[in-house]
């Protein structure tokens, strides 16, 4: 393949995993808690979109019905455990291994019904050449689909009272509250808007290569490198970890090969966080007189 | 009768002296240091491969195929323990995920050394202390024995002065510095000693098992361990052999009900996912419930 070629198919994954990114950048930013099960509700909505397909429901509806469906499950789990945590003061590390059993959970449910094997839909077979670049029609639509999605999450999160809501409960949430900013309203929209973005890509995803219940989670670590490896102290759409991650990508495949682009992503991302504010790499904080 | 006259007990008492070693290896880290480690498996598996490389690539005897296991478990501790402690709690986590993944990739990757995805077979059983591994009783009773040496280790070091330290630093790192703790050289040290198990184990599971491959010592296997050490309570001392148990029984009892041995995977996972989900509800309100009254105490 040429590097155009290798450059443009990872820019088109990518715009997938940019969905699932922002859903990670809502729920990082707003509770700062690495949420792993967000791997399991993009797993649910791959399933429930093969599923419904399957079954004779069209695209659209199957679609919808698969974003609900994951949209719901984050918002349950916020709900009903991550807001009884939160009112009990429990730690960042609790979060994470509640958000990681919560994923073992998703999965396994998924993997008994359906069994661990890819099962896929058949799919067109049309494809659109842009010059020397050939891509395939489904997984055209569905980076379409990602980009639309993603610059009018980035319009919510910036231009609207909501955005602006989810900022302020990111930045102090105690101050928001005195304010008149409904925290824990705002928690509960964010969790439901960032199971239904991962879910979103997960059902695109599944009609391009197919639905297994553990394909979700190199998904979310690439996506949380998209966060990370630029700044995570924003809830916005990771525009520039998105054009940092498809670039180092595209230079892995070309260079080395496939497997290694979620390694070498992941090295990239601790290395940016190496030298990120506060971290150990970083230049020291010094007192400056007015 | 049949079941005790045949190997297959002596199978599952090696394999749950092998998980009970991992697992309480792990435990030292996540419960003393504070650590979230997600790459038991990876350090496992440089034990495991050490071990058949040398034994099987360069010919060496299984003393010195042993002691090679510990040294690369060894290694692989120290340098994951200096990774993670470059980050705070959330990117150290990430940090021992990118290990997992950067070992699982290298093993595959390497095909002319680890065989690639197809692993390494026919590793010769010979014999260990002078005790030969062909007998599967004398590898049961050396996989009782080092589960019984790993408990003890770590029991020590947690009960000892390093253990102290380790938690001290653990739950406030600038009053530990003040008096004089350097908290990541504790904590470095607690890394290599729990790889050197790991190692151990990984040595036993490859003699046992004569062949390794790589989804052997995947991300699902670290979750799980990870998960198998949030059995350990503050009151429950057994709480990780219990979980290993569970681990390693529970999908044997659903083979014998006449459940797919991919079902009883999924069920195993499913069950413990649920066991972990109760856990954490119950150790963060009873955290709660404890700083209620010890506030209460102090005013």
């Amino acid at each position: 393949l040429s590097l155009l070629q290798i450059a443009s198919n990872t820019t088109f994954s990518c715009l997938i995993v940019l969905l699932v990114a922002t859903a990670f950048a809502m729920t990082y930013g707003v509770n700062r808690t690495f949420d792993l099960h967000l791997a399991g509700a993009y797993a649910v909505g791959s399933h429930v979109f093969v599923l419904l397909y399957q079954t004779g429901f069209p695209s659209v509806f199957a679609i919808t019905l698969a974003v609900l469906a994951s949209g719901a499950v984050v918002y349950l789990v916020e709900v009903g455990l991550y807001a009884r945590l939160r009112y009990w003061k429990a730690d960042v590390s609790m979060f994470f291994v509640l958000s990681l059993a919560l994923y073992m959970g998703i999965t396994a449910t998924i993997a008994l019904f359906s069994g661990v094997e890819a099962v896929s839909i058949q799919r067109s077979t049309w494809s659109v050449t842009i010059g020397a670049i050939a891509i395939g029609g489904y997984q055209f639509a569905g980076a379409l689909i990602g980009l639309i999605v993603c610059v009018g999450m980035g319009l919510i999160l910036t231009a609207t009272s909501f955005g602006l809501a989810c900022q302020s409960v990111a930045c102090n949430a105690k101050l928001a509250t005195t304010f008149g900013v409904p925290e824990n309203q705002v928690r509960s929209a964010v969790a439901a808007l960032a199971g239904s973005l991962a879910g979103l890509a997960g059902a695109i995803a599944a009609g391009d290569t197919g639905s297994t219940p553990y394909s979700g989670f190199q998904i979310l670590l690439v996506a949380a490198s998209m966060v990370l490896i630029w700044s995570s102290r924003t809830v916005s759409v990771p525009w520039q970890g998105f054009v940092v991650v498809s670039t180092i990508q595209a230079f892995v495949v070309w260079t080395f090969s496939d497997r290694w682009k979620v390694p070498v992503t992941l090295l990239m991302m601790l290395v940016a966080l190496f030298f990120s504010k506060g971290s150990l790499g970083s230049r020291p904080l010094s007192l400056r007189t007015p | 009768v049949n079941l005790f006259q045949s190997s297959y007990l002596s199978h599952i008492i090696i394999l749950l002296g092998i998980y009970v070693t991992l697992a309480s290896a792990t435990t030292l880290l996540v419960r003393d240091c504070g650590h979230m480690i997600l790459c038991s498996a990876a350090i496992f598996g440089l034990g495991a491969y050490a071990a058949a490389v040398s034994s099987v690539r360069v010919g060496a005897s299984v003393d010195v195929a042993v002691f090679l296991a510990i040294a690369a478990g060894a290694a692989g501790g120290l340098v994951t323990g200096l990774v993670s402690l470059l980050f705070s709690v959330g990117p150290a986590a990430l940090s021992t995920i990118g290990v997992q993944l950067v070992f699982t990739t290298s093993v595959k990757d390497w095909e002319g050394l680890t065989g690639g995805p197809s692993g390494i077979g026919g590793i010769h059983q010979g014999a260990l202390l002078g005790l030969s591994l062909a007998s599967t009783r004398t590898r049961a009773a050396y996989s009782v024995l080092l589960a019984g040496l790993t408990v003890m280790i770590v029991r020590m070091i947690s009960r000892g002065l390093i253990g102290v330290k380790a938690r001290a630093g653990r739950d406030d790192p600038f009053l530990t510095a003040s008096f004089g703790i350097d908290r990541r050289v504790v904590n470095l040290a607690i890394w290599t000693i729990s790889g050197a198990l790991c190692g151990l184990a990984g040595a036993m599971y490859a003699f046992h098992m004569q062949y390794v491959e790589p989804d052997s010592f995947g991300l699902e296997f670290s979750t799980l361990l990870f998960a198998v050490t949030a059995f350990e309570g503050r009151r429950l001392r057994l709480g990780v052999l219990l979980g290993a148990a569970a681990f390693l029984v529970l999908p044997e009892m659903l083979r014998w009900v006449g459940s797919r041995y991919e079902s009883a995977a999924h069920l195993r996972q499913l069950m413990l996912a649920s066991g972990l989900v109760g856990v954490v509800m119950f150790r963060a309100a009873s955290l709660a419930r404890e700083s209620k009254v010890v506030g209460v105490e102090s005013t």
